[in-house]
């Protein structure tokens, strides 16, 4: 029972595994059954015939497209291609040989298609070809229209291509690029071509020969042509139509003397052939041969497959298109705006861009970011040498507050230090009188010898008093006194420093001065202060000017300025209130402080110190304290510390 | 004013005054403590000379020391001086129940230390120099004589 289950079993998956094989088989085989069934029908076989020979860029262009295009559209397609060289082999003769050659090559060979290129191939087909059974269908291309009616209603001849070149608008163009121009040189050669060429050209132009002069050259020797051509003036427009032989009948190269004629031109050259354009010539309403070749593949195609074609023989256009030269633009200083619309500008020389983008996207990568690179560098330099210059001026400036503040700190022990010896000398010295006999010998001048030394041990003690006043914390004194005697008081202290500096001092004092409360010592100081400086700004002043002059009057308020007018040099020029700031200074020597103290001792009074240009030149500076009232002074204000405070406060 | 000197010393001979006053009681004993030795020289020259015992000290401490021997009539100490202060030893002498009248002299004349000595109860606070009338006048107000007169010194 189950054995035979597993039999019945094993047979059906056999089954199915032989039909999956088949399936895969047949899968695996179907494209090569498809291939050879294709391969099974023999390939169309297309004849290329070319009148003239191989090298005619021309033939290559319209031959080269067609093949292509054919089998794009057919796939394997068989070529044939001949060249009847009809240029140099003209003759019945000739022709008759070539054709026996010919129709014994291809015996036994059909041709589906034979593509004509080129009027004389058309006509050697039509004239001599021995179309046997089996004929084949003649596509032409390159063809005037006069030769496709004539032979129109020849057997096979499906059709071909409907170029026509257009000199009209090729002069248009020119004419456009030239708009001074007043004559246009058409050149011909001397061969059968040639003159059919002449002939179609001057049946174009005949309607434009009202508006400019045209001149048709033909029947010349070439190398005359290239003579006269090359002494035309530049705004003639010259056409080289068609040279494929001279008088002397020496058949040329078609495309050669043309070149020549256009490498030897001192004018502008214009062509309808589109393969000129990048060979001399400005350019033209030419058709592409190229295009023509597709156009005449394309019929041909059209014919194998059989395809219905209408009535024959087919005419299928072929578009021309304004081709211009962009060097020969450029070489000829043409504008571009002068073309006419959707004209094709070749040979662009490729701009620097257009070749390198990536390249050129780099590279300005790499300078832009380098650029960034220094300028952040340079800045960052910039900035590091102006904080290096503040971080040095700094220094200075605590350099100087520590000198300043170390004097400071010292003034008390070196007051000590001082007053010791001093009230040792003076205990002695008092001492030393009190024992001095009175009738000795010599004793009055020893009196006298000590009591000096009294006298000036006492001075330097008041000396060291002041100078500890001046340099510790607080400890004013805040008393009324009259500000004109503290004046004269400094004007007596000044006179000799005046004096050996060739100064004269004056004083204008105003009558009824009210009292004024304060430190009279520290407002001698302000007023030395300023007085050294006027004196020191007159150190340049021709010494019959050098005059200081203290004045006091009473302000409307019932305050009491004291100006110190001096001659000197006046205010330096920038921030007016740099003068009052601490370590600001004008001196070589100077501390830059005698203002900045001065400043800060007025306020304390309650007062100001201004400072101003004198209209005469020089400066004043003003010393204004407030009408008379008990002005409470702080212990720690209008010292050397409130002074520095500004800057101790923005380290 | 400085020139104060001038007539106290002019007046007569102050090597007789000092006799003079040295007539009536004995020797007033002044001690004078300062750590440094010509002050203490100078002032031991010119207190002497005006008929006054003297005692000098370099130290509060050395003061301090000698004081049990004998108990001085004025005490001129300096302010400033390493270890004590002429300060703390007059409150160390008040505290301890010594009377003794005291002049404090400093190099530092400042007001704040002058205002709390005074306040402390100091006989007399003098900067240095020491103003020799000043002194004079201070010594004889703490020994309790009769300060000579302006009058009396002046020409």
């Amino acid at each position: 029972m189950t054995r035979r289950g597993d039999h019945r079993c094993i047979r059906r998956l056999s089954r199915i595994v032989s039909v999956f094989l088949v399936a895969i088989a047949t899968l695996l085989v179907w494209p090569a059954l498809v291939s050879a069934q294709t391969s099974g029908v023999a390939p169309p076989r297309v004849l290329l015939l070319m009148a003239n020979d191989h090298r005619i860029p021309v033939t290559l262009q319209m031959t080269e497209a067609a093949r292509v295009r054919l089998t794009e559209r057919l796939g394997d397609v068989r070529f044939y291609s001949d060249f009847l060289d009809l240029q140099r082999f003209p003759s019945d003769a000739d022709q008759d040989r070539t054709a026996r050659f010919l129709s014994d090559k291809y015996a036994s060979i059909h041709l589906d298609v034979i593509i004509a290129i080129g009027p004389q191939a058309l006509r050697f087909i039509t004239d001599r070809w021995p179309n046997g059974a089996s004929p084949s269908k003649v596509v032409y291309c390159a063809v005037g229209s006069d030769l496709a009616e004539e032979l129109a209603s020849r057997p096979n001849i499906v059709g071909g291509t409907a170029a026509e070149f257009d000199y009209v608008k090729t002069l248009t163009m020119a004419r456009a690029l030239q708009p001074k121009a007043h004559k246009v040189v058409a050149i011909f050669g001397s061969s059968n071509f040639d003159r059919e060429q002449n002939k179609r050209v001057r049946e174009q132009l005949a309607s434009e020969e009202k508006q400019i002069e045209i001149e048709y050259w033909s029947g010349r020797p070439l190398a005359d042509v290239l003579r006269q051509v090359a002494e035309l003036p530049p705004d003639t427009i010259v056409l080289p139509a068609a040279f494929r032989g001279d008088v002397s009948g020496k058949v040329m190269i078609p495309w050669v003397p043309l070149s020549q004629i256009m490498a030897a031109a001192s004018a502008p050259t214009y062509s309808v052939y589109d393969t000129q354009v990048g060979q001399g010539v400005v350019g033209g309403y030419s058709m592409s041969f190229a295009d023509e070749g597709r156009v005449a593949a394309d019929l041909a195609a059209d014919v194998i497959e059989g395809r219905e074609l209408g009535r024959l023989p087919v005419r299928r256009p072929v578009q021309n298109k304004f081709r211009v030269d962009a060097q020969q633009l450029d070489r000829w200083g043409f504008s571009r705006a002068n073309l006419p619309p959707d004209t094709l500008v070749m040979f662009e020389k490729p701009t620097l861009w257009s070749q390198y983008r990536l390249f050129v996207l780099v590279t300005l990568g790499v300078i832009v970011v380098q650029s960034a690179l220094v300028t952040t560098l340079l800045i960052q330099r910039q900035r590091r040498v102006r904080a290096e210059a503040e971080a040095e001026q700094r220094r200075q400036e605590v350099a100087h507050l520590m000198r300043v503040s170390i004097l400071g700190e010292l003034s008390g022990a070196l007051a000590h230090e001082i007053t010791q010896p001093l009230t040792a000398i003076l205990s002695n010295a008092h001492a030393a009188l009190d024992m001095l006999p009175e009738h000795a010998p010599g004793a009055v001048e020893l009196r006298e010898a000590i009591e000096d030394i009294v006298q000036e041990d006492t001075r330097a003690g008041e000396v060291v008093k002041r100078l500890r006043r001046l340099l510790k914390k607080g400890d004013k004194t805040n008393e009324p006194f009259d500000m004109n005697e503290l004046v004269l008081a400094t004007v007596t202290l000044l006179r000799s420093e005046g004096l050996g500096r060739g100064i004269t001092i004056k004083t204008e004092l105003a009558d009824a001065l009210p009292r004024v409360w304060g430190d009279p010592i520290q407002i001698q100081q302000v007023l030395l202060n300023l007085a050294m400086n006027a004196m020191d700004a007159m150190a340049s002043t021709p010494s019959t000017e050098r005059i200081v002059l203290f004045s006091t009057a009473i302000t409307p308020t019932g305050g009491i300025d004291v100006l110190v007018r001096d001659r000197g040099v006046g205010l330096p020029t920038g921030d007016k209130d740099q003068v009052f700031k601490p370590f600001f200074t004008t001196k070589d020597r100077g501390l830059g402080l005698g203002l900045a103290i001065c400043s800060s001792i007025a306020q304390a009074h309650d007062g100001k110190v201004t400072l101003i240009s004198d209209e005469d030149g020089g400066a004043v500076a003003t010393l204004s304290l407030p009408a008379s009232k008990q002005v409470p002074l702080a212990n720690d204000t209008a010292t050397l510390e409130s002074a520095l405070r500004p800057l101790a406060a923005n380290p | 004013m400085i020139c104060g000197i001038e007539p106290e010393v002019n007046s007569q001979n102050p090597y007789q005054m000092s006799i003079d006053a040295t007539m009536f009681v004995p020797p007033h004993l002044i001690a004078v403590v300062d750590d440094e030795a010509p002050v203490l020289r100078g002032l031991r020259r010119l207190l002497r000379g005006r008929g006054f015992e003297v005692r000098t000290y370099e130290s509060a401490h050395e003061f301090l020391t000698a004081l049990q021997a004998e108990k001085p009539d004025c005490l001129i100490v300096d302010f400033q001086m390493p270890g004590m202060t002429g300060l703390e030893l007059h409150r160390h002498l008040t505290r301890a129940g010594a009377h003794i009248p005291t002049i404090v002299i400093t190099a530092h004349n400042e007001r704040t230390i002058e205002k709390l000595c005074l306040a402390e109860g100091v006989s007399a606070f003098l900067s240095k120099p020491l103003q020799i009338s000043s002194l004079s006048a201070a010594i004889h107000e703490s020994c309790g004589m009769t300060a000579p007169s302006q009058e009396s010194r002046s020409r």
